[in-house]
């Protein structure tokens, strides 16, 4: 399971294996769309990997999201004030689900440069914490979606392996570790 | 505070009455606001201290301490101010993934 490291020069870096770089390419890509709708002028959507998850358009609206990963990923601002909340979310919900998608890009990008060098190197600290928000979203979507609760660990020891909740749980656990490990380079 | 004393003078030609309801008004307390972070599930508990330190400029230490509030009481106040600020800071706490909300103190 591949981790974050720093270089010599210290900066975080990450070797990852072909079928690592798929699945966080493809989840990142979901998030992606999850957040942003399918775009046209999206430069990654050649890849073979971008029809997955392209299906689940974007709605903008004052409406807290009908799915659980959106509704996570683009939560009310006020708990006890429905009105207040769809006012907030009408004027900020489109920079939110913006900044998000710029995120999910920048690491896409990466992902697909590291095609030929291998490993992903974050040079900047504007690189690394948006690779920690991506991360993060993966994370949180993937979390709703799979309902985890705080035990997620135990969990998981304890289903057949091989079984499909054993194994989206390992990669949302890996998840947690590449960010735990990026942090640590910082 | 400042403000409304400021006012106060500035319609003190206006009637004792009008001048009542101008003083209970503006002496609310306008950083009466807090932005509150949520316990979760799915947030690193070093994430949320790290962004804790990156979006308001807590110390480590301060920044843990808010972080283990939210982790064993489901909830802390992150921040104070008016309600544009607090508007704000959930603004950038939902852009780094936290969950947030704002409500008056």
């Amino acid at each position: 399971m591949s981790r974050f490291r720093p270089d010599r020069r210290g900066r975080p870096t990450l070797v990852l294996d072909a079928i690592e770089r798929e699945v966080l390419a493809d989840l990142v890509l979901q998030v992606r769309h999850l957040v942003g709708g399918p775009a046209e002028a999206d430069p990654l959507a050649g890849l073979s990997l971008a029809e997955a998850g392209a299906e689940s358009g974007a709605e903008s609206g004052a409406e807290v999201p009908a799915d659980p990963a959106l509704a996570r990923l683009l939560p009310d601002a006020y708990r006890d004030d429905p009105e207040g909340a769809e006012d907030f979310r009408r004027f900020t919900e489109a920079d939110l689900r913006a900044g998000k998608v710029r995120d999910a890009l920048l690491v896409l990008g990466d992902l697909e440069a590291a095609d030929d060098a291998d490993s992903v190197v974050l040079a900047s600290a504007e690189q690394a914490e948006a690779w920690l928000r991506a991360l993060n979203d993966v994370r949180l979507a993937l979390g709703a979606r799979l309902d985890v609760a705080e035990d997620s660990w135990e969990e998981a020891e304890s289903l057949p392996e091989g079984s499909e909740r054993r194994q989206a749980l390992e990669v949302y656990h890996w998840l947690g570790w590449l960010q735990e490990t990026l942090l640590e380079c910082l | 505070m400042g403000a409304a004393l400021i006012r106060l003078t500035a319609v003190s030609v206006a009637p004792a009455e009008v001048e009542r309801t101008d003083a209970d008004e503006d002496l609310r307390p306008d950083r009466a606001w807090v932005a509150i972070v949520w316990n979760d599930p799915v947030n690193l508990m070093s994430y949320v201290t790290h962004v804790l330190q990156k979006l308001f400029g807590y110390s480590r230490p301060d920044a843990e301490k808010l972080m283990l509030q939210v982790h064993n009481d489901g909830k802390a106040v992150v921040s104070h101010g008016t309600r544009e600020e607090m508007e704000r800071d959930v603004t950038r706490l939902h852009a780094a993934g936290l969950w947030a909300t704002l409500q008056q103190d």
